[in-house]
């Protein structure tokens, strides 16, 4: 019983932000919940081993991260590259139709650019954090962004003037240390 | 927090809150139950296998393996169908193993139509046969019994056509007047959709010559100048890059249920299981056909003879797995007003109501 209190306990504490990154990984709603409930199911598993872990929401994540990147490798990319990129017939001022062009071209990176481009900017992570979820070097976080961000300014150039430069992201983890 | 990463967070708002805990727990419980039945049934396949292999040494008569709880009554089935797009969703499922799941193995039997198969079924040669409606409703008008046991196709305007070499001097219906026209097979939906397209045109049967010809056949042989015209359904159209004359399944046509899957009605009548299983796995594909219908072009190199871009061009309709009175009286009226069915349709016994 104490153990699912102490299950239930973690779910309630990070339940709505691992949904919410799901659903940025996965741009739906359904698949944002299969994954976020196989994570569950995994981690109920071996949950009594996971006494010493530290950070369970960072082991969660981790395992969230991988789980769709390498879903996405066996399920084949159900990923539709819809035949033109959206076209900008709207002043491009109005943010609620650039979130939609964002969240299209969004939906049109690799998984791993797009995992890279969430927890960094959305979750607002540094670039070694990034790192250790995903299992790989600070140089590969760097270069994913990199053309993560030039992918998304080539689906959609109305998003360019706002999007972080190079230079930004240098300065940004200047400031952190 | 930068402009990407507040925009990123409104997105995220789209995502509704919901409490997946006592979902992942049932989930887990099932998983484990799966597994513990995983492990029984291996051990059940690894037994029969055993005594198959014990039993087969002893005597050399092998022993089926069973199903639990209601099998099909056959575990193979031969099925007719014909090289068009209309048989899509049997390759569809066979190819991503809808048939096996159900506990069947589907043999394709390729032919060029319904008359051809349907003394096949009768004779049991086959089991399950595709045929347009027409067919089987001539067939039960001539004092056979075919019960349809699914639909499978209902027509676009482009998929059906007369069609002439690009040479040709023909470009009415008009001008088929005392000419020789293809066609895959006599008696079918086919033929009734030609003949009311020359009866509007104000020409009847006897006015042209119908040569039948299998579909491979038409295009190279229409090109030689052995006929002046054919009847061809998609993929042949593209395939054979022929000029349509007039759109066979546009106007009056238009959205036509044609073609379902067919039995004899006592095959059926003591295959109930077999039946189910097959409409089922035949369901699932065409629901998959309808989420994707790009599953349709990648099926066809498959049984016809086209080529991936091919496929990529040509015209196909929908493949609705239901097929009620409403629709089936529409083709009972075509084929009335045309004269081919001496009797009334019978609709409910057709339908196996």
């Amino acid at each position: 019983m104490d153990r699912d209190a102490s299950f239930r306990a973690f779910v309630d504490a990070h339940q709505r932000s691992m949904m919410r990154l799901a659903y940025l990984l996965t741009g739906e709603v359904h698949l944002a919940e299969d994954l976020w409930q196989s994570v569950l199911v995994r981690m109920i598993g071996r949950w009594p081993k996971l006494r010493d872990v530290d950070h369970l929401d960072a082991y969660a994540r981790r395992i969230m991260v991988n789980q769709y990147t390498s879903w996405r490798r066996r399920r084949g990319s159900g990923e539709v590259p819809s035949a033109e990129p959206p076209h900008p017939a709207h002043s491009p001022e109005d943010s609620a139709v650039l979130r939609i062009v964002l969240h299209q071209a969004l939906m049109r990176l690799t998984p791993k650019q797009r995992a890279v481009l969430v927890l960094r900017f959305y979750e607002d992570r540094t670039e070694r954090d990034v790192a250790g979820l995903l299992g790989c070097s600070v140089g590969t976080v760097k270069s994913q962004t990199h053309h993560a961000l030039a992918r998304l300014r080539a689906l959609a150039p109305e998003l360019a003037p706002y999007l972080p430069t190079p230079d930004d992201q240098e300065h940004r983890e200047e400031v952190r240390r | 927090m930068t402009w990407l990463g507040e925009q990123l967070a409104r997105i995220a708002d789209e995502m509704p809150e919901r409490d997946l805990y006592i979902l992942a727990l049932e989930a887990r419980r099932r998983r484990r139950r799966n597994l513990g039945a995983f492990t029984a049934a291996a051990m059940a396949v690894v037994t029969i296998i055993a005594v198959t292999f014990l039993v087969q040494s002893l005597d050399g008569e092998p022993e089926a393996a069973t199903r639990p709880s209601a099998p099909p009554e056959l575990s193979s089935l031969k099925v007719g169908t014909a090289p068009t797009v209309e048989a899509a969703p049997l390759f569809v499922a066979w190819r991503k193993g809808y048939f096996r799941e159900e506990g069947i193995t589907v043999e394709p039997v390729v032919t060029t139509g319904a008359p051809v198969t349907i003394p096949q079924a009768e004779a049991g040669t086959l089991d399950i046969i595709q045929a347009d409606y027409v067919s089987v409703l001539l067939a039960n008008d001539h004092g056979k019994d075919f019960r349809i046991v699914s639909g499978l196709y209902r027509s676009a305007p482009g998929d059906l056509a007369v069609v002439v070499p690009s040479g040709s001097e023909i470009r009415t219906m008009r001008d088929l007047k005392g000419k020789k026209v293809m066609v895959p097979i006599l008696r079918t939906f086919e033929s009734l959709a030609l003949l009311a397209a020359l009866e509007r045109a104000g020409l009847s049967e006897r006015d042209v010559v119908l040569v039948e010809r299998p579909y491979p056949q038409i295009g190279a042989e229409l090109r030689q100048g052995r006929a002046h015209a054919a009847v061809l359904a998609e993929p042949w159209i593209t395939v054979n890059r022929m000029r349509k004359v007039q759109d066979l399944t546009a106007g009056t046509l238009a959205g036509l249920h044609t073609t379902g899957m067919a039995a004899d009605a006592r095959w059926v009548r003591h295959h109930p299981r077999t039946v189910a299983a097959f409409r089922r796995a035949l369901a699932k594909a065409q629901r998959l056909i309808a989420d994707d219908p790009r599953v349709v072009r990648e099926v066809l190199p498959m049984y016809t003879k086209t080529l991936p871009d091919e496929a990529a061009r040509m015209t196909f309709g929908t493949y609705p797995a239901e097929i009620g009175p409403k629709e089936l009286r529409k083709v009972g009226d075509l084929a009335q007003a045309h004269r081919w069915l001496r009797g009334p349709v019978d609709l409910p016994r057709v339908l196996g109501n």
